[in-house]
């Protein structure tokens, strides 16, 4: 690709640029997780409908009466016994919904994405205004060298604001974080002008780094790559979370479902005592007088 | 409670065979309800007089029965073991049920009908004295210590629900003049 050929490009740029600026205040990655991840559907009506049937339960097992047999056996420890395990089970269930819920919070308030699209943001203005000021006919190659510079300078620093949003822990306010990713910025636009006066310095004095072409290329590709990111990047490591939060949730469930149900059919056990003494007595042991 | 109503109305609605063990006004109010607002069809209901205050005079109770009364062609039936005195029963008062029952269409239509055993009830074999009220042929609440009003649930046991229903009717038939709400009220410048 020459760099004539980046003019082509230069609307698309505009317009995800547009889209970039757009993010800095609206979280993109909590939308696109909105999107995916239904978060009434999928974490509070699989949990909600265990806790129906845990309700019910403990509830019932805390009005059952416990029944005695005229030789003096009882089912009141056997109740009693079974109410412990659904409050231990009830506590299970508390846990596993509180780290599901916890889980979705520590998405949706990655702040670090939010710097990404800023850094983006200022460096497609830069951007479109090297490639236009490269447009110019006979203009000095020196340019160049500052736009490659420049997309250097910012895939490194993408690099650290990446691997700062996917392992900082502690949060950062939003005023911090503009701060520091101005400063940086403005570091690597400072540097990279430097750089091109450096360049234009050596040419003049007919001292000439000759660089593959290969390299030249891949620092033009760049220019069109760059102001994609943070999009690309937000949306794979979203759906990525999401699915990872899915399978936790489906597997929670599925594990707490299949301690309930054991419950609960030990409940059935004690259920049928009474569904007998009732069978007993609606058949003779009822009278209307 | 929140919870326990949520279960309730989950279990009610959904027509699911689960024996829910209940004690006291609180939680006979929310079985009521749901048996109530999901029966279709049938309402019978034993009981001392149906004229407590922390049950059947609330306002969920009397708006749930009005719902299914509302419903055209349901049918309730009710067997007391006696009536409150006439000067009570013909009170004016908003939730007094039998004012409610008197007043609507349902009644004029013959869909409800109310007879008292007169001192009788229904007792087990010990002589408790015991309640119960069914709802088209599978859901029923049955109280065997009336006093704690604990009782058991189902709103999906057919064969349960049948078998009270045999006894209700069989008693019921057995007795053989309605209780006549028109007359009450007439005599009592209503």
């Amino acid at each position: 690709m020459e760099i004539e050929h980046l003019y082509l490009f230069t609307a698309l740029i505009q317009l995800i640029s547009a889209v970039n600026f757009a993010n800095i205040a609206f979280d993109f990655h909590t939308k696109v997780f909105k999107v995916f991840f239904n978060v009434e559907a999928i974490i509070d009506h699989k949990f909600h409908r265990i806790n129906n049937a845990i309700v019910a339960d403990q509830e019932s097992l805390q009005q059952m009466a416990p029944l005695e047999t005229t030789d003096g056996r009882s089912n009141r420890n056997s109740i009693e016994q079974l109410k412990k395990k659904y409050t231990k089970f009830r506590e299970q269930w508390g846990n596993e919904i509180n780290e599901a819920n916890d889980s979705v919070k520590g998405i949706e308030t990655i702040k670090w994405f939010r710097s990404f699209f800023m850094l983006i943001s200022l460096y497609c203005i830069f951007d479109i205004a090297l490639i236009s000021i490269l447009s110019i006919p006979n203009v000095s190659y020196s340019w160049a060298v500052v736009l490659f510079a420049l997309n250097l300078g910012v895939t490194l620093f993408s690099i650290v604001i990446i691997l700062k949003a996917l392992f900082q822990k502690e949060s950062i306010g939003g005023h911090q974080l503009a701060r520091f990713t101005l400063k940086y910025f403005t570091i690597i636009v400072l540097i990279s002008v430097l750089i091109g006066g450096i360049n234009e310095i050596c040419v003049s004095n007919q001292m000439f780094i000759i660089t593959p072409k290969w390299v030249e290329q891949t620092f033009l590709y760049l220019s069109i790559i760059i102001p994609f990111l943070p999009c690309v990047i937000c949306s794979v490591y979203t759906l990525y979370q999401t699915q990872k939060l899915e399978n936790r949730v489906s597997d929670a469930v599925s594990s707490l479902q299949g301690k309930q149900d054991e419950l609960h059919k030990e409940k059935i056990e004690l259920d049928n005592a009474y569904r007998l003494f009732e069978s007993n007595t609606t058949n003779d042991n009822i009278s209307f007088s | 409670m929140t919870e326990y109503r949520k279960a309730v109305e989950y279990y009610a609605s959904n027509n699911i065979d689960y024996l829910f063990h209940n004690k006291g006004s609180a939680h006979a109010q929310i079985i009521f309800e749901n048996i109530f607002k999901n029966a279709r069809e049938h309402i019978r209901i034993s009981a001392l007089n149906l004229w407590n205050t922390e049950v059947v005079r609330t306002k969920e109770y009397l708006e749930a029965l009005k719902l299914f009364l509302d419903q055209p062609k349901t049918k309730l039936d009710i067997l007391v073991k006696s009536m409150p005195a006439d000067e009570e029963l013909t009170e004016e008062s908003d939730n007094n049920i039998y004012r409610i029952l008197y007043s609507h269409p349902a009644y004029l239509a013959g869909r409800i009908r109310i007879k008292t055993g007169n001192g009788k009830c229904f007792k087990t074999i010990e002589g408790s004295e015991i309640h119960f009220c069914t709802a088209d042929g599978h859901m029923y609440r049955y109280e065997d210590d009336i006093t704690e009003r604990t009782a058991q649930c189902n709103f999906n046991d057919s064969d349960t629900a049948k078998n009270f229903e045999t006894l209700f009717d069989s008693a019921f038939n057995g007795v053989a003049e309605d209780v006549n709400l028109k007359n009450i009220f007439a005599q009592h410048g209503n």
